[in-house]
């Protein structure tokens, strides 16, 4: 009896075969949980991960009666959340902190947003003032206080946007793909923070689908087709590699990289928390001696010699203009782009990637400086912008939510309808479609909303390729796909860039561009500081003021180097440094023999 | 030619932060100050108080140090119809019988009378957009807010409730500029697959063509970003308790007094000038 009264205690929150359905006014209800169980202690950090779709989202409106399930019960402190007299204690417990962290700020000043909070549960107006200064000095936020909140950075707004959660006291925070759409080092402030938070005694619920994230939470839980399919330790979960990529999430890049080097550094383990350590491990691995001479790489350095596509001079660019909101975007950028090669764009959210890419279709015309698209002079007033952009395709970011027809041929078709190839619509719309590789029949009169975000992603793709443009451009192209779709869109962007076409990508995700490209234009506050090739990209020492990490895969590849393996120095993509690795671990071996 | 820039061609609406006699003013004051002046303009007769409401207009502008362009800008984008107005007004009026006729050319007679209407409606239309453009540059979206909500409370005795009338003007004016960035982007997103948005091509049903279309996307995306804002305002105790608190306090000084006798003195000054 005692027993159980102290679980209830620590207990704070807990699903009791706990379902769901979402009834649409047509067709059938889309069942969103089925059956789900389990309970979380206070205390706890706990990592919710599933692909887009597994119910995660689901899970968490549930979890502080923002939905009330159809079956079974919620309890938060041993309370159902069907009890609405407790609504207010509800969701003082239970902070939800969304992906969205601009849809949640509803006041124009970071204080008064974060008041909001405590004067909805009517507060005294003293404990408010405490709270709100309390809150924001937990989320390193106190400098913002007097700031408004739409002129924050993302990352800022992402810390406002938890104060405000904050500053109502709960006990468990709900992080529901918070850290997804932010750049790696807001990334990395936030993650920092939650555990934090942590350490504080918040109970920390971390719902993502990026599983290198969760290699240090104490649980996992894994949602599929809204089930709960698996709940325990990082390392039980992780262990079963063939029951993750049944569920289409695989494992973790860093437990990918560590296994591999298993293969060929036998002392290693087979599960880590951090890159620190496996790194710290690899560093007492034997020095390897080798009597071959340093091998050449496999690849051709990268070179300026093709024909020059788009050349960039002394660009500027100024958003605003003339109002009291005026911000430059760009500062006296020059570049150029050869054709047929696939370039990076890279830089922190609000660098001026979307504005450079607007300039090379002529969507923003130079303000200052020449800009020549495919011989284009973009400044000419009489440019024929459709002739130029049926060479140029940009593709935004998150373009599924631009759609506006409703079956996917007609989605497709638009671009060439508007650019005058009515003749020959379907062989167009069905070659773009084979590109993509969507098959024609099956899904040219499929309505677009019937799509999964993969399939939706390559409808918006071929949207654009149907008019066989020479170029495209590409706005933070993986954003917010879970593993394994986000690996489907790099393989595809891939195989197109082996037929001719020009890429220009802008990320902020560095192993995507080690996947992508050989060379990279990286922009800070609107000034392009590097412009060059990625191997020597990682030998520069501003990277982190730039705001960017030198990804794995490069850091072992030089902690190899320098236990003497023979790695060319311009390899930087994991498969072909392990490739390098094994080929001289085999070399070794059959010299033994 | 940033056609595309929809937020930068509304010239209004636009809180610029300082230090001015207007700026320090109570949120109430100030809010009462321009409504007062506002109705002035709108209701006033007198050629020469609209012609005092936009001289006073530009004055406050030069007292708040603010950029009167911004509200010029707007009076330019809306300047073809109001000629069409004027020059409606001017020839499709019915004489009384104090008119006198200035001119006439076949069918087309010009009164008087009609000129002075003409020239008070251009000159009432002035007036509201610098008094609207003044009061938007130094009333925040905060101070509004709070105002409205004090000076709205009295209404909550015959049951109307202010509180959530005044979250929802909160709400929206949150919105506008968000919506203007949408539409941006699906504009966007369609011109750079051959839809002609750019300036100076193609006419009036060309545009509309290009309109309705975004519509769709523009008002789901809309309505999904709102129900995101509800659910997060819901998850902060919005609505869950009957009485809110409040984390900012007004207190009227003499200065504000002042101020809105002046306010209440140049009101009356327009009406009977």
């Amino acid at each position: 009896m005692l027993e159980w009264i102290f679980q209830l205690m620590k207990t704070i929150l807990q699903f009791d075969h706990v379902s769901f359905s979402y009834h649409l006014s047509t067709g059938p209800s889309i069942h969103a949980l089925q059956d789900v169980s389990f309970s979380i202690a206070s205390g706890e950090y706990v990592a919710i991960i599933g692909t887009n779709g597994s119910g995660k989202t689901t899970l968490a409106k549930l979890m502080n009666g923002l939905l009330l399930p159809d079956a079974g019960e919620v309890r938060v402190m041993g309370y159902p959340t069907t009890d609405r007299s407790r609504q207010a204690n509800v969701f003082s417990r239970i902070g939800l902190v969304f992906q969205h962290a601009r849809d949640q700020i509803v006041a124009s000043l970071v204080e008064e947003d974060t008041a909001f909070g405590p004067e909805n549960l009517s507060l005294p107006r003293s404990e408010i003032l405490a709270r709100v200064d309390r809150s924001l000095a937990l989320c390193g936020a106190a400098h913002l206080k007097d700031r408004q909140t739409y002129l924050l950075s993302a990352g800022e707004t992402q810390r406002v946007a938890l104060a405000g959660v904050l500053a109502m006291q709960p006990d468990c925070l709900i992080f529901d793909e918070t850290t997804t759409m932010l750049d790696p080092s807001s990334r990395k402030d936030l993650l920092r923070l939650m555990h934090n938070l942590n350490r504080q005694g918040f109970t920390v619920l971390h719902i993502t689908h990026d599983l290198d994230e969760v290699l240090n939470a104490e649980r996992v839980l894994v949602l599929h087709d809204g089930r709960l399919v698996m709940d325990g330790e990082p390392r039980a979960i992780f262990q079963d590699e063939r029951a993750l990529h049944q569920l289409r999430l695989g494992v973790p890049f860093l437990l990918h990289v560590a296994r591999e080097l298993r293969g060929i550094f036998p002392e290693l383990a087979s599960f880590y928390t951090n890159e620190e350590d496996l790194l710290t491990a690899l560093q007492s691995t034997p020095m390897h001696t080798s009597a071959l001479p340093r091998s050449q790489s496999l690849h051709t350095k990268i070179d300026g010699g093709s024909h020059e596509l788009v050349r960039f001079s002394h660009v500027s660019h100024t958003y605003m203009l003339d109002t009291p909101l005026a911000h430059t975007a760009l500062e006296d950028l020059s570049f150029s782009l050869p054709q047929g090669k696939t370039v990076g764009l890279i830089g922190q959210t609000g660098s001026g990637k979307s504005t450079v890419l607007q300039h090379v279709n002529a969507l923003l015309r130079p303000q200052q400086g020449i800009v020549e698209s495919f011989g284009y002079d973009l400044s000419a007033p009489d440019l024929d912008v459709r002739e130029l952009r049926k060479q140029i395709g940009l593709v935004f970011q998150n373009p599924e939510a631009q759609f506006f027809e409703t079956y996917v041929g007609d989605e497709i078709a638009y671009a060439a309808r508007m650019l005058g190839y009515r003749g020959k619509l379907r062989d167009l719309v069905r070659t773009s479609m084979q590109t993509v590789g969507l098959d024609f029949e099956e899904f040219v009169d499929r309505p677009l909303h019937s799509l999964s975000g993969g399939q939706k992603r390559r409808v918006a793709l071929a949207s654009y390729l149907v008019v066989q443009p020479g170029m495209l451009l590409l706005d933070e192209p993986f954003a917010g796909l879970d593993p394994a779709t986000h690996q489907d869109m790099l393989d595809f962007v891939n195989t197109l860039d082996q037929q001719e076409k020009t890429f220009l990508v802008s990320t902020h995700n560095m192993r995507d561009l080690l996947a992508l490209t050989r060379r990279v234009l990286v922009l800070h506050q609107g000034r392009l500081v590097f412009d060059g090739s990625v191997p020597d990209l990682f030998k520069q020492h501003e990277l982190a003021s730039w705001g960017m990490d030198i990804p794995l895969e490069i850091r072992v590849g030089n902690v190899l180097r320098g236990r003497g393996w023979q790695i060319p120095l311009d390899v930087v993509d994991w498969q072909e440094i392990i490739f390098w690795l094994r080929r001289s671990a085999q070399e070794d071996s059959n010299a033994v023999l | 030619m940033q056609s595309f820039e929809y937020l930068r061609a509304i010239g209004i609406g636009y809180y610029v932060p300082g230090t001015s006699y207007f700026h320090q003013r109570d949120a109430r004051f100030k809010i009462l100050f321009f409504v007062i002046l506002i109705i002035a303009l709108t209701f006033t007769s007198s050629l020469s108080g609209l012609l005092l409401g936009v001289l006073l207009g530009l004055l406050g502008f030069w007292l708040a140090h603010i950029s009167v362009l911004p509200s010029l800008r707007t009076m330019r984008s809306v300047l073809p119809f109001i000629l069409l107005l004027f020059i409606l007004q001017i020839f499709l009026y019915r004489p009384t019988q104090q008119s006198t006729m200035l001119w006439e050319w076949q069918f087309l007679h010009l009164y008087d009378t009609a000129l002075t209407n003409a020239m008070r409606m251009v000159l009432r239309f002035v007036g509201l957009v610098l008094m609207l453009g003044l009061m938007t540059s130094v009333v925040s979206t905060l101070e509004m807010n709070h105002g409205l909500e004090l000076l709205l409370r009295p209404l909550r005795v015959v049951g109307i409730q202010t509180d959530s009338l005044v979250m929802v003007l909160q709400i929206m004016l949150r919105f506008l500029p968000l919506l203007a960035i949408r539409m941006e982007q699906i504009a966007k997103s369609q011109a750079s697959r051959g839809a002609t948005w750019d300036k100076g091509s193609g006419g009036v049903f060309n545009r509309i063509r290009l309109v309705l279309p975004m519509i769709v996307p523009l008002f789901l995306s809309t309505l999904q970003q709102a129900e995101r804002t509800a659910d997060a305002m819901l998850c902060r105790a919005y609505g869950v308790m009957p009485e809110r608190s409040h984390y900012y306090e007004y207190q009227v000084t003499g200065k504000d007094v002042v101020f809105i006798v002046t306010g209440i003195i140049l009101a009356a000054a327009i009406l009977y000038f």
